[in-house]
């Protein structure tokens, strides 16, 4: 099976080899196992059929609407840990 | 990762900041020194060798130097992507002094990336509508060649830049935007038409030449997977069948 490197930020490298040493596994089955258990969470599914019924009526505007109003939820919750950074003065 | 300058670091150079808030450093490296000096620098080394020590912000933000420009960087590791957050005119012990005022803004809350740099990250409605009839064009054609070509792995570029993979199937009474409608099917797409009568995707109404979408985060990422498998495989949800795996 053909395999391409992720990049993820160091301090989720660091936890995820631990916990796989921890597990008995190595990073890569560890992320493989968590992408799984993801795709069958409740938001994953929430969104997948969201986007699916939409496809099936050919309503890309409410797929290109949702990207959208996540994109700037994402970018709201970039800057706020931003701000987080900041020590109290 | 990307090179971004924050929309301050791009007045900071007299660049225009609508032209170039919502593009990679990498594409204009030419229009300033200082530009080509942060990416030549940071693409060998992200975090920088030598830093300043910020005031009010708990970040290792790195010294760029570029003739008398003095800047600032930070490798935001969890966007991925690497930051000009301002640069300054440098004349050591002056009142003016880069490194001041940098620190200044910090202090005031202006220095570090804000929610508009962050969404200009992000694909704006335009471009998100863009992406998502692209989508809906490519992801079924790239299943349709995998149906082909039963248990072989078929690559293709989903718009214009993303490269998922879908396993060919012996399951050829699945549904998709892509197929004729089938007796027995689920209820086909509604806009479904032969390959040839298609429209062309709209390639972008704003200005980049190769593609519906160039920008895309790793969220994004994760949401065409998520996009090009809603549009091509049954109506039922994904399995929940568990995956055998051998981490406990």
């Amino acid at each position: 099976m053909a395999t391409n490197p992720v990049r993820v930020p160091a301090a989720v490298h660091n936890e995820v080899h631990t916990a796989a040493r921890l597990l008995g596994c190595n990073a890569a089955e560890l992320l493989e196992r968590a992408w799984a258990s993801f795709r069958e969470s409740p938001g994953f599914l929430a969104e997948f059929e969201l986007a699916q019924k939409a496809f099936s009526v050919g309503d890309l505007d409410h797929v290109a609407s949702r990207i959208y109003e996540q994109s700037a939820d994402r970018a709201r919750s970039r800057a706020a840990a931003v701000k987080a950074l900041r020590h109290e003065t | 990762m990307q090179f971004r300058l924050t929309r301050r670091a791009i007045a900071d150079l007299g660049l225009s900041v609508d032209d170039h808030a919502s593009r990679p450093a990498t594409d204009y490296v030419e229009a300033h020194g200082a530009v080509r000096a942060f990416v030549e620098r940071r693409r060998q080394d992200p975090g920088g060798q030598e830093w300043t020590n910020l005031p009010a912000t708990a970040a290792r933000a790195a010294n760029l130097h570029f003739g008398r420009h003095r800047g600032l960087t930070w490798h935001d590791q969890a966007s991925d992507v690497v930051w000009l957050l301002g640069v300054g005119w440098h004349e050591s012990g002056s009142l003016d002094d880069a490194y001041d005022v940098l620190k200044a803004r910090d202090r005031a809350g202006t220095l570090m990336p804000d929610e508009q740099d962050y969404l200009d990250l992000e694909m704006s409605y335009e471009e998100a509508h863009s992406f998502v009839v692209l989508v809906s064009h490519e992801a079924p054609a790239l299943v349709e060649r995998a149906r082909q070509a039963p248990s072989t792995e078929v690559r293709g570029i989903v718009a214009g830049r993303l490269g998922p993979s879908r396993r060919g199937s012996a399951r050829a009474d699945l549904p998709d935007m892509a197929s004729p409608p089938q007796p027995g099917m689920a209820r086909p797409h509604a806009r479904w038409r032969p390959k040839a009568a298609r429209p062309q995707p709209t390639r972008r109404s704003t200005g980049w030449p190769c593609c519906g979408v160039r920008r895309v985060s790793g969220v994004q990422r994760d949401q065409l997977a998520h996009l090009s498998a809603a549009c091509s495989i049954p109506a039922s949800a994904p399995s929940r069948r568990s995956t055998a795996g051998r981490c406990p």
